[in-house]
């Protein structure tokens, strides 16, 4: 693992956050609000993997596991709460959960 | 290799996790609101004595953990206000019309969570303890799953969490791109003091971001005010102290491990973070009606006063960071307890301050007890919001860093005002007064509270006795 492109995945990396992060910020769709949320860890593991390798170590693929377990058990909960949540609502829309103002 | 020793140090830890268990299959054979309850209890207390009764000490527990004195002082916070507020959850749930008893078993689990957060020393086991604790609020904010603000509120703290947390693992992953280690006593030696490469302060600052949002400072406390008011009030404790004060201890593990302060721009951008927390909060805080918003809005201002404790980088900031943490939990139990206790099946929760008005004459003891609190809160002699907060002036004094603790003055002044204007309308005599109909609450509910009182009195009047106590 000595001349991989790490630069290149690196910007990779960044550009999957950034991508997720803007996917959160203009979504109204509360699944798709999830999604990029999930590109964002993703991005974070692709990082991890590509430092662990830069270094030689095991460390940043064992990080990517639990990144990706701890995403599934968010995921879970989160469309947990987009059930009652539509449930209560008939709408998945973010625009449409609004009360909490002031 | 895990010794026998490390399991004796970890036994907390596996108390609070058998105990989850527990609690859950006492539930699949008997569903018994008051069982789960005992057994939580019991959990909690058992934790509690067996952290107690460990060796203090220093050093490191496996790869991941360490045991020091900060870490042992906040877990047995941690679970102490676990404790309390489990006492407090009782009679609050107990009038909801809502499956209950599971309640418990996620409030030992997002416990367990931030006790772990706080002696977490590696990236990977903090990222699983606050997933941990994450996670379980997600569904103990949503718990009253009926009304629709609060799975409102679950929602936006989940999407805003998952967020914070793709931004601290972001920046995790560029700190160990740049020092080639997860573990915070390898990144002690890593960079030379003050010179960091722009990889390493990109992964530092989008870390920051991340905590930022854990721990509610200024510019990324949107979700605050309404998470706290629309959550069932036991769990707004719980979100105001346990889950910001892991946070915090994690955030101060890392960046005096890796000496984060002494780059200038980093200082920098964690004292404008005070700073706007400070004044911010408080200035937010005057114009609130909602007395459950009013106090995410003193919370915010709180863990702002906290930054300064942190930015004096000195053994003596860690100090008085851990007396003013315990101040700041003390009294926003306590005043969190106060609208638990006075929520009743007949009218809800309080949580409107009108719905005090006249309370010193119709319930003078409460209402002694609540001024009490909310003058710890901002911070006034012979309490303990007021030694916390000489502490940190004392640290930050010694660290010479003359525009935060000017700062810090100034904006305590503002916050005094809408904390006094609580305590005002409880004076008032009105006519429209607001009766409040609580049933009988238990012996324990009523013990808390005096302990409460107690504690917030004995902090302000006796610190260095409760210094010495705590071994710091």
């Amino acid at each position: 693992m000595s001349n991989f492109p790490l630069e290149a995945g690196m910007i990779l990396a960044g550009l999957l956050f950034l991508a997720g992060l803007y996917g959160v910020m203009i979504r109204r769709n509360i699944i798709f609000m999830l999604m990029s949320v999930e590109i964002m860890f993703n991005a974070a593991g692709l990082a991890f993997v590509l430092a662990g390798a830069h270094h030689g170590q095991a460390d940043g693929q064992v990080m990517l596991i639990f990144i990706l377990a701890m995403a599934a058990a968010e995921v879970a909960v989160g469309l947990a709460l987009i059930l009652q949540m539509y449930k209560l609502n008939k709408t998945i829309d973010t625009d449409a959960i609004s009360q909490l103002r002031d | 290799m895990v010794t026998l020793q490390d399991i004796h140090f970890l036994m907390p830890e596996i108390v609070m996790a058998v105990g989850a268990v527990i609690v859950m299959l006492a539930i699949a054979v008997k569903r018994d609101y008051t069982l789960s309850y005992g057994l939580t209890l019991a959990t909690f207390l058992a934790a509690f004595g067996i952290l107690v009764l460990n060796p203090t000490e220093t050093r490191p527990v496996t790869e991941l953990l360490l045991a020091d004195p900060l870490g042992k002082f906040l877990s047995g916070l941690i679970i102490a206000s676990a404790f309390i507020i489990t006492i407090f959850s009782y009679p609050y749930f107990r009038i909801q019309k809502e499956v209950k008893e599971e309640y418990f078993i996620l409030l030992i689990l997002a416990t367990l969570g931030a006790v772990l957060m706080t002696i977490s020393n590696h990236f990977i086991s903090f990222v699983i303890s606050l997933e941990i604790l994450s996670v379980s609020v997600f569904a103990l904010i949503g718990y009253l799953k009926k009304l629709e603000i609060s799975i409102e509120a679950s929602i936006k703290y989940l999407i805003l969490a998952a967020v914070a947390t793709g931004f601290i693992l972001f920046g995790f992953s560029l700190i160990y791109l740049s020092t080639g280690s997860m573990s915070l006593a390898q990144l002690t030696q890593t960079p030379a003091e003050g010179s960091f490469s722009l990889l390493l302060l990109t992964g530092l600052g989008l870390t920051i971001v991340g905590f930022g949002f854990k721990m509610a400072l200024v510019p990324f406390h949107f979700w605050t005010p309404d998470i706290y008011s629309a959550a069932p009030a036991p769990v707004s404790t719980f979100v105001a102290t346990i889950s910001k004060g892991a946070a915090f201890v994690f955030l101060l593990r890392l960046f005096y491990s890796i000496g984060g302060l002494n780059n200038d721009n980093i200082w920098v951008v964690f004292a404008v973070l005070a700073i706007a927390s400070m004044f911010v909060g408080n200035w937010l805080g005057l114009q609130q009606k909602n007395l459950k918003r009013l106090l995410a809005y003193s919370s915010i201002s709180h863990l702002g006063y906290l930054m300064v404790g942190f930015l004096a980088f000195s053994d003596d900031g860690i100090r008085s960071s851990a007396f003013y943490l315990t101040a700041y939990f003390a009294s926003i139990l306590a005043a969190f307890g106060m609208i638990t206790y006075l929520t009743s099946e007949h009218d809800g929760e309080p949580y409107m301050i009108e719905n005090y008005r006249g309370l010193f004459w119709s319930k003078p003891w409460l209402a002694a007890f609540f001024t009490l609190v909310l003058l710890s809160l901002a911070g006034i002699p012979f309490t303990a919001g007021f030694m916390g907060k000489f502490y940190l002036l004392s640290s930050g004094m010694s660290a010479g860093k003359i525009v935060l603790l000017l700062s810090l003055v100034v904006s305590s002044t503002i916050g005094l005002f809408y904390y006094l204007k609580v305590v005002q309308v409880m004076l008032t005599r009105s006519e429209t007064q607001h009766e409040f109909y609580i049933g009988k609450h238990s012996i324990l509910m009523q013990a808390v509270v005096a302990v409460l009182f107690v504690v917030i009195l004995w902090m302000g009047v006796f610190p260095s006795a409760f210094l010495s106590m705590i071994g710091m």
